[in-house]
Formats: C-alpha cells, sequence, structure tokens
C-alpha cells in the first residue's frame, strides 16, 4: 500500500491587487503518493505554477494562502502542515525535503559564481557538512546527472553552459538533499525537443533510484501519459479532473480534457486531409467573476445547470471529475 | 470611469500624495503671490529692521478679542534689539487694503488675504535688515525659484530627446561619439561648472535677460543625463517586435520616432523631470546665495538665503533662515513624489 | 514566387567596439529553396538552426553574406508574424491603428479610411468588429496574435512569414491560431513559410517540410513523405521524440547522445556527426550535399543515400 507522503486540503490562494482580487487556486485538494510521479497540468492561468509556490510558502504580497488551507507532509509517522509553518521552520523544509527545479535554469543560478559551488550549496545551508564536503558531493551529483567532465564543468559559470546541461546542473543541486519531494515547474518547457527527452529520461532514472515522488508540472498533456503516475487537470484555478495518466489519456471524463486532447496536433496530421480540433473562445482572465463551472462559456455539452453554479467533484472508481455531466 | 492602475498605485502612496499637494499649493501660490503676500517683496519699513516674528494671540487680558499682534518696540537701535509692549495691540484681519500690485501680473489690485487694521506692519517670520517682510519675499521668492527648476529642466528634456534620440536611431559611430562626449559633461563638477559658465557672462544685464540665461546654464549639465537615458530608451525600443513590424510595413523613421518609440517613455520623461527638478532648484539657491544668480531687486530663495551668510546675523536674527526650510521642503517633496511615481508606473512594484 | 540560392549569414563575434576576434557565428551556411503560390514552406528546427535568421534575412531585415533572393513578381510584399503576441503590439496604440499600419504607411489608404478597414480586417481574423478603439491590453494571448495576423495580412502580401506563431500561447488556443492561418491562406491565397521547433505543428500547416539543423537544410519533402519516410538520421530524432498522445512512445527511453552544435567553431564534415547514431568515416571528413533521393520531391543531405 502506498502511503501519502504529501496531503493537500483546500487550498486556496488569493492575490490582493489594486483593482481586483484574483483567486489563483480556488480549495484544491490532492495528494502525492511516495514514489509516485504526479503531473498537475493547466494553461496560464490555471494556478498550477502558483499551487507550487503555496506548497513551498513562496507567495509574497499582494498574495496569500487563506488559512484554513491545509498542507500535510509526512514526517515520520505524523504530519505537519506546512502552511502553519515559521519562515524559519519552513526553510529547513525547502531544498532539504522538498526541492523544485524551474522553466528557466538560466534565471535560477547565480551568474557570478561558479557552478560546482552551486550545486553542493544546500548541503551547507541544512548543516549537512562543510563547504568541502560539500564540493565533494557536488561533483558526485554532477556525474550522477551525466555531465561529461563533471570536475571541468564544475568550475564553470552558469553562461558558459547550454540549456540542457543547466537544467542537469539545477536537477543535481534539487538532488543535494535526497529531498522527499521534487517540484518540477515546467522543467522541460525551455528546451528543445531532443533535450526534452534528454531530461525526462534523466528525472525518472533519479525517481527510480531514489524513490522520491514528483510533482510535474506542464501545460503538456501530450508529455504525461507514460511518464506520470498520475494527472490533475486544472482550469482557472479548479481541479477539473484527476486521475491515473493513462486513463484519463485514453478516457477523458470532462469536456475540457476532451477538448484538450482533441486541439493538440499529432505528428501525422495534414494540411486538407484533417482538421484539428479547436476550442472556442479564451481561458478566462484573471480576477474575471467566474459563475458557474469556470469552463462552461466554452464547453460543448453547457447546459443551463453549467451557467448557474459550479459543479462539485464527483469522486468515483479512482477518478475526480468536476462536471455534471460525467456520469450521465 | 476605470482607473489606470499606476494611478490606483500612486493613490495609495500618502506621503507620495501629501508631497504632490503641498507642490500644487506650492505652485498655485506663486500664481497668487500679490494677493497672498501681505507686502510687496521690496517693501521696506526703515524702522523694522530685524524685527522678530510676530506671534498672533486671541485673548487681551483675559478677554477674547479676536486675532492680533502687540507691538513690538526698539529696545537697541544699535542691535537691533526688540521688546514686546503689551500695551499696543494691532487687530488682523481677512482680506485688508494694502500695497498696490497687479493680479496675475494684469490686474490691478489692492486687496491682500490678511494684514492689520491699522496699517501698522505685521511680520510673521520677522523682518530682514531693511525691514522687509520674509513671509511676502519668499512667498514672492517662489516664482523665480519653482519656475526656473521646470523651464531649465524642460530646455534640457528637449534637448536630451533630440540628442538621445538621434543617437539611439542612428547607432554606430554616431551614437558612439554623442555618448563620449555626454559622459565628459556628466564628468564634469557640476557645481564649478555653473560657475564657470557665469563667469563668461557679460556683468551689465537685465534681470529678464539674467533669469534666461541662469536657466540655461543650469540645463546644461542636466541635458546630458537625459540624452544618455533616452538613448538606452530608443536603443531597446528600436528593436521591439512592433518597431520592427512598422519598418517591415515601410513606416519612415520619423513616424516610427513618434508613433512608437516616444509614447513608450512618456511616464520615464515624468519621472526624469520630477527627479531633476529639485537638482535645479538646488542649483539655482547655491548660485544666488554666492550673489551670481539671481541678484536685487528681483527675489529668489537662493537669494534670501544669502542674507544668512553672517554667522553673526544667523546668531542673533535665526528667522533670516526661514528661507532654507523652504527649498528643504521643496525638494523633499519633489524626490519623494518622483519615488512614489516611479513605483506607480513600474509594473513589478507593488 | 520566391526563390532563395544559396543563402550564407555569418554574425561577426565581437566583444566591443575595439574587439578583434575573427570567430564567426556561422547562422546560415548555404540555404536554397522555393516557394510557390498559395504554398506553405515548413522550416523545423531546435534552437539554434539558423530559422530565425533565415526569416530576418528573407525579409531584408539583415543583409546575407552571400547567395540571393528572388521574388516573383518583384513587387511581391511580404509581411511578418512573431511569436510573441506581447512584444509585437505597442501597447500605446489602439487596435484599428496598429491593424490597419501597413495599409497607411504603403499609402494605401487615407485617414478617414482607418475604421472601416480596421472593421474588415477584425471580422476576417474573428474578431468582433466594434473592438478597433481597445487597446493591446485589453487581449489575451490568442486574440493578441489574431491582431498580428490581420496587421500581417492587411496589406495583401504574397508572403506571410510566420515565426513560432503559436509556441507562446496557451495549449487551448494554439489550434485556434493554425486554423485561421489555413482558412486565411484558402480566402487570401497568400504563402507562408512557417517556422517552428515543433514538428508535429509543421507537418499539419505545410506544403513542404524543411528540416534545418546546424544552418544547413538537411531534408525536404511533403509532410506525408517525411512523416511516413523520413530519411535524415536527424529528422528521425525530431519524429521519435515529439510527444504524441495514445501512442506510449516513452521518450525519456529513447538514447540521445551528444549536444546542440557549436556554430562558432564548425568543423569540415557532417555536422550532426557527433551526434549520429549510424555515423559512417566520410561523415567526419566531407558535408554531404542537398541531393534529392528516389522520389524527386523527397531530398536529403546525409551520405547514407548518396
Amino acid at each position: 500500500m502506498k502511503e501519502k507522503i504529501l496531503e493537500v486540503k483546500d487550498l486556496t490562494t488569493r492575490f490582493y491587487m489594486v483593482d481586483r482580487e484574483v483567486t489563483a487556486v480556488d480549495s484544491l485538494s490532492f495528494s502525492l503518493c511516495s514514489h509516485e510521479i504526479l503531473a498537475i497540468i493547466g494553461e496560464s492561468g490555471s494556478g498550477k505554477s502558483v499551487t507550487n509556490l503555496s506548497i513551498m510558502k513562496l507567495i509574497d504580497e499582494p498574495g496569500k494562502v487563506l488559512p484554513e488551507s491545509q498542507i500535510l507532509l509526512k514526517s515520520g509517522d505524523h504530519y505537519i502542515d506546512l502552511n502553519k509553518l515559521s519562515e524559519k521552520e519552513m526553510e529547513m523544509i525547502r531544498g532539504n525535503r522538498i526541492s523544485m527545479i524551474f522553466q528557466e535554469p538560466s534565471a535560477s543560478f547565480n551568474p557570478l559564481f561558479r557552478l560546482g559551488g552551486q550545486v553542493g550549496e544546500s548541503l551547507r545551508l541544512h548543516g549537512k557538512g562543510s563547504k568541502e564536503d560539500a564540493y565533494k558531493a557536488a561533483l558526485e551529483l554532477l556525474e550522477q546527472v551525466h555531465i561529461p567532465n563533471s570536475k571541468m564543468r564544475a568550475q564553470d559559470y552558469p553562461f558558459q553552459m547550454s540549456g540542457g546541461m543547466l537544467q542537469r546542473m539545477m536537477i543535481a543541486q534539487a538532488l543535494a538533499c535526497h529531498p522527499d519531494i521534487l517540484i518540477a515547474d515546467e522543467p522541460t518547457t525551455a528546451l528543445d525537443v531532443t533535450t526534452q527527452a534528454q531530461i525526462l529520461g534523466l528525472l525518472k532514472e533519479k525517481q527510480k533510484e531514489t524513490g522520491m515522488s514528483i510533482i510535474f508540472i506542464t501545460h503538456d498533456l501530450a508529455l504525461v501519459e507514460d511518464f506520470c503516475d498520475r494527472i490533475i487537470i486544472l482550469y482557472a484555478g479548479s481541479l477539473m479532473e484527476e486521475g491515473p495518466a493513462r486513463d484519463v489519456i485514453s478516457n477523458p471524463m470532462h469536456p475540457y480534457t476532451k477538448d484538450l486532447l482533441r486541439s493538440i496536433p499529432k505528428p501525422g496530421m495534414f494540411k486538407g486531409q484533417d482538421t484539428l480540433f479547436a476550442i472556442p473562445g479564451k481561458v478566462p482572465d484573471p480576477g474575471q467573476i467566474i459563475q458557474g463551472c469556470p469552463y462552461a462559456k466554452r464547453c460543448r455539452f453547457c447546459t443551463a445547470e453549467c451557467m448557474e453554479s459550479k459543479p462539485l467533484i464527483i469522486e468515483k472508481n479512482g477518478r475526480k471529475v468536476r462536471c455534471f455531466h460525467a456520469y450521465s | 470611469m476605470k482607473h489606470s492602475i499606476p494611478y490606483l498605485k500612486f493613490r495609495r502612496k500618502k506621503l507620495g500624495m501629501l508631497c504632490f499637494w503641498i507642490l500644487v499649493v506650492m505652485y498655485l501660490s506663486f500664481i497668487f503671490e500679490g494677493f497672498l503676500a501681505p507686502y510687496q517683496p521690496n517693501t521696506k519699513f526703515k524702522s523694522k529692521s530685524y524685527q522678530p516674528p510676530h506671534a498672533i494671540h486671541m485673548f487681551h487680558d483675559g478677554k477674547f478679542i479676536g486675532p492680533f499682534v502687540y507691538e513690538y518696540e526698539m529696545a537697541n537701535p544699535f542691535y537691533k534689539k526688540y521688546r514686546t509692549d503689551r500695551t499696543v495691540l494691532h487687530k488682523l484681519s481677512l482680506f485688508v487694503k494694502g500695497d498696490d500690485y497687479r493680479l496675475f501680473g494684469l490686474i490691478p489690485a489692492r486687496t491682500h488675504l490678511f494684514g492689520t487694521t491699522d496699517g501698522e506692519p505685521v511680520f510673521l517670520l520677522g523682518a530682514d535688515r531693511l525691514g522687509r517682510d520674509m513671509l511676502s519675499r519668499i512667498i514672492c521668492g517662489a516664482k523665480i525659484s519653482l519656475t526656473i527648476g521646470f523651464v531649465s529642466i524642460l530646455t534640457a528634456l528637449l534637448g536630451g530627446i533630440l540628442i538621445g534620440g538621434i543617437s539611439g536611431y542612428i547607432g554606430g559611430m554616431t551614437d558612439w561619439s554623442i555618448m563620449r562626449f555626454c559622459e565628459v559633461i556628466i564628468l564634469l563638477p557640476t557645481f564649478y561648472f555653473f560657475l564657470f559658465l557665469r563667469s563668461i557672462l557679460p556683468a551689465d544685464i537685465t534681470p529678464a535677460q539674467k533669469f534666461f540665461y541662469i536657466t540655461l546654464i543650469l540645463a546644461i549639465p542636466s541635458w546630458a543625463g537625459s540624452a544618455r537615458g533616452i538613448r538606452n530608451w530608443v536603443l531597446s525600443l528600436k528593436n521591439a517586435d512592433y518597431v520592427t513590424s512598422a519598418r517591415l510595413s515601410g513606416r519612415k523613421p520619423i513616424a516610427i520616432l513618434l508613433k512608437h518609440i516616444i509614447p513608450q517613455i512618456r511616464s520615464i520623461l515624468i519621472l526624469d523631470i520630477t527627479l531633476s527638478v529639485p537638482g535645479v532648484i538646488l542649483g539655482e539657491a547655491g548660485l544666488s546665495f554666492l550673489n551670481l544668480g539671481i541678484t536685487e531687486p528681483s527675489v529668489s530663495w537662493g537669494m534670501l538665503m544669502s542674507a544668512a551668510m553672517d554667522i553673526n546675523v544667523l546668531r542673533q536674527y535665526p528667522w533670516v533662515l526661514w528661507p532654507a526650510f523652504v527649498i528643504i521642503l521643496t525638494v523633499f517633496c519633489f524626490f519623494t513624489l518622483g519615488y512614489s511615481l516611479k513605483d506607480a508606473f513600474d509594473p513589478k512594484a507593488l | 514566387m520566391l526563390t532563395v540560392k544559396d543563402l550564407v549569414k555569418h554574425y561577426p563575434l565581437k566583444a566591443g567596439r575595439f574587439s578583434t576576434s575573427a570567430d564567426k557565428i556561422h547562422a546560415l551556411n548555404g540555404v536554397s529553396f522555393t516557394l510557390g503560390k498559395k504554398q506553405t514552406l515548413g522550416i523545423v528546427g531546435e534552437s539554434g538552426c539558423g530559422k530565425s535568421t533565415l526569416a530576418k534575412t528573407i525579409l531584408g531585415i539583415q543583409n546575407p553574406d552571400s547567395g540571393s533572393i528572388t521574388l516573383e513578381p518583384k513587387e511581391t510584399k511580404m509581411q511578418y508574424i512573431f511569436q510573441d503576441p506581447y512584444l509585437s503590439l505597442n501597447p500605446k496604440m489602439q487596435v484599428k491603428d496598429i491593424i490597419t499600419e501597413p495599409l497607411l504607411a504603403a499609402k494605401m489608404i487615407t485617414k478617414s479610411e482607418i475604421p472601416d478597414e480596421a472593421e474588415h480586417l477584425l471580422e476576417l481574423v474573428g474578431l468582433p468588429k466594434d473592438w478597433g478603439s481597445k487597446y493591446p491590453h485589453e487581449f489575451s494571448g490568442g486574440q493578441r496574435q489574431r491582431i498580428c495576423i490581420g496587421r500581417a495580412i492587411s496589406s495583401r502580401p504574397g508572403i506571410v512569414i510566420c515565426d513560432e506563431p503559436v509556441s507562446s500561447l496557451d495549449v487551448s488556443i494554439q489550434s485556434q491560431i493554425l486554423n485561421l492561418l489555413l482558412e486565411l491562406q484558402d480566402k487570401l491565397e497568400i504563402s507562408y513559410i512557417f517556422i517552428a521547433h515543433n514538428i508535429a505543428v509543421v507537418l499539419y500547416m505545410s506544403d513542404t517540410v524543411s528540416v534545418m539543423y546546424a544552418g544547413y537544410i538537411v531534408e525536404s519533402a511533403p509532410p506525408q513523405e517525411l512523416y511516413a519516410n523520413p530519411m535524415h538520421p536527424y529528422t528521425k530524432l525530431l519524429l521519435s521524440v515529439v510527444p504524441e498522445i495514445g501512442k506510449n512512445k516513452r521518450i525519456f527511453e529513447q538514447k540521445i547522445t551528444g549536444e546542440v552544435p557549436d556554430l562558432i567553431h564548425m568543423e569540415a564534415g557532417c555536422p550532426f556527426y557527433s551526434r549520429c547514431p549510424v555515423h559512417k568515416e566520410i561523415c567526419r571528413k566531407a558535408n554531404p550535399q542537398l541531393k534529392p533521393g528516389e522520389k524527386n520531391d523527397h531530398s536529403c543531405a546525409c551520405w547514407l543515400y548518396q
């Protein structure tokens, strides 16, 4: 039986802007099991990145994680609520029990320092060794993420590296303290397709080796089918569908998921022969007041009910779906 | 009406708003200077040399009789020491008739905001050596001190836009040479540069000419800074996608500059103005303080300060330092307003 | 309609005004193609393959070091659609002025005709026609890209170059924009040069697909042919790593060696040599030329087929 390592309950994050309030994440609940890769999928404004920043307690003014939100992290045989931790206690979690990698690796390294020192930094910060120990560990980590000539490359500065190599460096940095959870926020979006495949391979390999759990955030549904165990689909800050990756892709239940799958161009579709399905309308603006189902305006199956009230999540057979018509 | 985000952000800056309104009041006050000031700046009361500020009283012998001041009696004519005479009092009133002046420089008028009913002088901020009212002189000095800042910055900015725009748009060797020249100008010690420029001016010039020349002198070092800033903006905007698009469509360079580049830097220009004006006000004050800028009979704050040059005068008659306070307040308001605006325009700041 | 021959563009690598470094970035190393009327040439490649340089050179934003660009007829207009619709619209201009700018610049309309023309163009790109007096910040990314498309087609250009027109848009919006481009091509008889890194998108949009690598076109074929019978090892690699729903491709298990090519220190042989799983001795020594294969419209630059 897999145990839940992270449980998020009713996470609501709201931004208080000068001219309006924006609820970026709206009472989102999900859990992450050990040894699991969970994909969070959404478009701009879906709240996928805010979710992960909320977990890490990295939401700054004017944003706020509402106090009733619970982010429970398994610690020994009990759970601690990250939302109630002080900044100081949270520093012991970040980079240590939960690590993050980002879309832009070049923006995550200090351009003025050599990479070797930066990769092992978290070991030193978390009191797991001296500067020399950290550097030695860093060299080992670079080897583990398959950086050729790792001893030489450790002496390099960030600008001397290609995007793919930097992303490897960032993964090495994130793995330094053997975290239980790795949050990967669009780690391959800025990379070329060939490099993307390499980085995904590396993540999968490390996950198998260390047994950590990964929250994989992306906008690309095609990427996650065989890479992830479970998928969460977000739209306008709300969970739309959740389930095992393969099931969701092969048998989508929410109209949004269905439409999304049909609108992604596949190799083997040609002009004049095939017509790509286009979802009408646009993603709701941040802060736009939505009555009813957030997807109602673009939905092919929309009824009067959908416009009036927001459907609740129906949980059945290990799948969750927020739609009135899912089982009818 | 939907307000823009910068406006909403600015409205939240309490101190910035306060400074904005203080400046508005200052600028309005020099438009109504003749009316607000109780006397003309050069009206002399010979027997009142260095008279201390009057305190406004409401009660005489425990009885309420409305606002009035006690008479100051000359106690020591040599050292200009005064003693309050509690038996003679002068009642104050609003809208009294006094010196002739022209409202907005046009309409002849005699009514002043306040004054004594019996025609005896009242000095709320004290009097100077010749018995002139400090308050009136500060109010009238605002005209030169505050306009000189704006006029010279606008002149500098015009030069900056022209030179920076050309430099950024043409690029290459032209750009390189212009920028190195700007750097030389920026590197010159500003105040000595003012002094040097002032020294080459002819001595016998009218006050109006003097105002014009001083404005130009103050503008010279600041155009270089503006030119550099504007050049950088033009350079980065020149490669913006929408500028490329306009070029591809065959738009003329001048149309691109006017339609696509200048509108983007409007907020930068506003910031540049608010943050540069105080420097010029201080420059004018410095020159006038050294009697190299505005001189009698014109009045400016820096010129008023020159009366405080003598430490003995300052020790005995501290009220001659009032203009310094007004200069500090103005400079502070401009800087605070400038930085509040900067935050408001910055999309990343809260 | 457009013939490009042996286009070469090298950028000198200079650190400053007084730098004397002779190093160059070899962005384009002899690119040739033709584009017919109402046709789409798709160009696919990874970052640094020279696809954006190619676009800029064809448009005349940059001059090529050598090679020729011939338009037929000579006065054919070209327009450009940028990748990021947030950067390519002037935030201080009203949409009606933006969308008609090329017309005004070419003196095809007068100022008084702007509102009518803007209404027509907005309708053409699927936006409400009374939105002309709005400003760009009131629009979403997809709507902005529609405005960019409207601006590009306003002066009835013969050729529109689309440089990654959908890669910065939301997934659910991308297909709208792709379909709009196809629809306009049909209506207005435009030719496209469609540049993207996503091979699936390029296959869907094009009549001919050219695969670029390190400033060379390494393979060129109609999309159906390219998809069914890829020849160049790089094309095969690209097709094997593009995510595909429902195919269970396990792209993370692909064996991919090597790194993106070094465009500064180009060596003699085939640029793909170091990453090629099937390279031979000759690949290191000489660079293969783009040559037609068995099928006439399918050409490939690889020693395996020469």
